[in-house]
């Protein structure tokens, strides 16, 4: 392709093509570093990369308000250095990177490595960080401030060794020089509590962090909070911002927070607790020594997505952009997952762990019910099928319901023949025969048992994939007189990946970018068209 | 098959197999709305391409014939540049004189396909470079002053930020 040396008047250059081919060509570039270096060329092309990164962003805008919007995903491949895979990070997009920081393995092991992804060839990059480095957490916060990233609170989970250690909660402040690849440790004055699971936003040179899992130093268990802090970015200075008499949100952690202009911040959803999902919405008006807060009605409930604690939201243009579950058609649409929902689906999550333990394999030690060792108490048998009996009896859902019954008369049959064997206490041979009889039996119920639990849990796990959908709340009215906040109702349904909670959701360039659980990663994007 | 009749801008006749010409968007609705029966050996002049460009375009057709059409709607279309077919990618292998001319016939004559992997290729030739390198590779002249080119680069900054 480097032709250019024998290139000759005679022959076409780049510079004949008319502008819209230029600008067709142009936004095949990745609207990142590439991009941008494009503006510098000629004046022409300065031109043409204004009209392409207008163009993308309509079309994005576009895209959120008609729910027409295109999922890529980005799957690391072969050895290519690679971020682990972990939730409950953090994320942050700077110039041509999105950095990443921290969060936790499903197993709670805590990370404080920071990882690069270039956004123009979608590589992660680790970078070789010096200083002081931050202590292994999730749950933290991390913004940009000028060529600064400002890391703040998170938890982590103690080792297991001493025992009984509750989880651990941070305030330490940290700041990564990204040009200077440097790490250091802020020590400041009248610094908030250790907090994790807050919301944060950048204003002017304020740092604006409102509630999160806290805790006191004169408390002992964590508490929700609803309190304002903020840091001037200059100073190093915190502050505890007082807000004036009246309605105010519940404390909460998990929720999202984005910036609606200089003077108002609007903080939507989160969680109070197991069983408190917040839905509401809120603006925090930051005018005068004592700050504001004004509830946001919230229409189109109809349309409101599952859950906003775990999944974060993002502004994109006067909308804030929440992925979670694409509600499926059987369900009803007026019901809009009420707790009532939540505690349906938790214990029947927690039912199948059950499930997998009842159907782990058999236990092929020798000695179990007494295969070996003729001196076992036939007492101890009946508390070994008293065991099995346990594990049948967990209450099962409705669907799994006659299942059960089969399980439980099965189990009571064995039972009643062990209860029946304990007084005739008959010799040693009559007994090992008896005792053979009854393993068959119990492996014919260990038989059937497995066989229907797998088939119970393959049922359930099909039915049970979610995929996630976007959820549109329009903020345009946020601000005025009678401030309303809209879930726009679907358009189209665009299947994205498999449900997934604690990931990272920020903007792009004209793009959104997920980073998830299973380390990959998913853009956002409006389907491209062509000149 | 029924052919047809192509004349480049130098006067030379192409025998066609009309169904590798209707991948040209122009030429089909040519076709179709001037009525042209497939049964008359009709010459559709085609006066923006030379018989080079014209020659390389028909080669690609030909071998492209049989891919299933683009989707209607441009929701499944990747926007990656890197997914150029080992033989487009040596189908391209050509000085850039003749790749713009190809551009350029594809527009024309509106074949989305060639359009695309055209465009990715010289996409691929801008990415990762500085702007300087960009002018050299493609001879661009740099119509910039030292003092205006400071002063866009500031200006840059903020037109790219807000985006």
């Amino acid at each position: 392709m480097d032709d250019e040396s024998r290139q000759s008047e005679e022959y076409l250059s780049i510079e004949d093509l008319p502008e819209e081919l230029l600008e067709f060509i142009l936004s095949l570039i990745p609207p990142y570093k590439d991009l941008h270096d494009c503006m510098t060329v000629s004046k022409k092309w300065r031109r043409c990369v204004l009209n392409v990164v207008k163009s993308k962003k309509r079309n994005f805008l576009k895209a959120i308000n008609e729910f027409d919007i295109k999922w890529d995903r980005i799957v690391p491949v072969g050895t290519t250095p690679t971020i682990t895979k972990r939730y409950s990070h953090t994320a942050v997009v700077h110039d041509n990177s999105m950095f990443v920081f921290g969060g936790c393995t499903s197993a709670m092991t805590t990370f404080n490595d920071l990882w690069m992804l270039n956004l123009s060839n979608r590589t992660w990059e680790r970078p070789l960080a010096k200083g002081t480095y931050p202590s292994p957490k999730a749950c933290s916060s991390l913004i940009l401030y000028k060529d600064f990233l400002v890391l703040f609170g998170g938890w982590t989970y103690p080792p297991s060794y001493p025992l009984y250690q509750s989880w651990h909660l941070f305030n330490e402040l940290h700041v990564y020089a990204i040009s200077g690849m440097l790490w250091t440790c802020i020590s400041t004055m009248n610094t908030p509590p250790p907090m994790a699971g807050h919301s944060v936003s950048v204003i002017g040179e304020w740092m604006i962090i409102f509630g999160g899992l806290q805790k006191p130093s004169t408390a002992v268990h964590c508490e929700k909070s609803n309190d304002i802090w903020k840091l001037n970015l200059e100073t190093w200075t915190w502050y505890k911002q007082e807000v004036q008499a009246g309605p105010k949100p519940n404390g909460r952690f998990g929720q999202t927070q984005v910036v609606l202009d200089n003077k108002n911040l609007l903080i939507l959803g989160g969680s109070g607790g197991p069983t408190t999902q917040h839905c509401d919405c809120w603006i925090l008006n930051m005018e005068g020594y004592l700050w504001k807060w004004i509830k946001v009605e919230i229409a189109g409930k109809i349309n409101e997505p599952t859950n906003i604690w775990s999944n974060p939201g993002c502004k994109i243009g006067d909308k804030i952009v929440v992925l979670n579950r694409i509600r499926q058609n059987e369900e009803s649409p007026i019901v809009y997952y009420p707790r009532s929902h939540w505690n349906q689906t938790a214990p029947e999550d927690g039912r199948l762990s059950r499930i997998d333990l009842a159907n782990r394999r058999p236990d092929r030690d020798e000695n179990v019910n007494g295969r070996r060792g003729f001196l076992k108490n036939p007492k101890r048998e009946v508390d070994d099928i008293e065991e099995e009996d346990r594990f049948i009896s967990v209450p099962g859902p409705s669907g799994l319901g006659s299942s059960v019954e089969v399980k439980r008369i099965h189990g009571t049959q064995s039972l009643n023949m062990a209860a029946f064997m304990q007084p005739s206490s008959p010799s040693l041979q009559q007994n090992n025969l008896l005792r053979s009889i009854r393993l068959e039996r119990l492996q014919k119920v260990e038989e059937k048992l497995s066989k229907k639990n797998v088939s119970i849990t393959a049922h359930k796990k099909e039915k049970r994939t979610h995929y996630l959908g976007l959820y549109v709340l329009d903020i345009s009215q946020a601000l005025s007189k009678k401030p309303i906040a809209t879930w726009l109702p679907p358009k189209n349904v665009s299947n994205g990946p498999e449900e997934t909670i604690l990931y990272t959701l920020v903007e792009g360039k004209s793009e959104l970018i997920i980073s998830q659980i299973c380390n990959s990663l998913h853009f956002i994007t409006s389907p491209t068209h062509v000149v | 098959m029924p052919k047809i009749k192509l004349q480049s801008s130098d006067g030379e006749i192409f025998d066609v197999d009309v169904e590798i010409a209707k991948c040209s968007v122009t030429i089909k609705t040519m076709l179709e709305d001037l009525g042209m029966d497939d049964e008359e050996e009709e010459i559709v002049p085609l006066p923006n391409v030379n018989s080079a460009i014209l020659r390389k375009v028909l080669q690609w057709a030909t071998f492209h014939k049989d891919d299933p059409p683009p989707p209607e709607d441009d929701e499944n279309k990747e926007k990656r540049t890197d997914d150029i077919s080992s033989w487009d990618a040596d189908f391209l292998k050509v000085d850039q004189g003749t790749l713009f001319e190809l551009i350029l016939a594809a527009n024309y004559l509106d074949i989305k396909g060639l359009l695309d992997v055209t465009c990715k290729t010289v996409a691929n030739m801008i990415k990762g470079k500085a702007p300087e390198e960009i002018r050299k590779t493609f001879n661009i002249k740099n119509d910039f002053t030292a003092s205006e080119e400071d002063q866009v680069r500031k200006e840059n900054e903020c037109l790219f930020d807000i985006f």
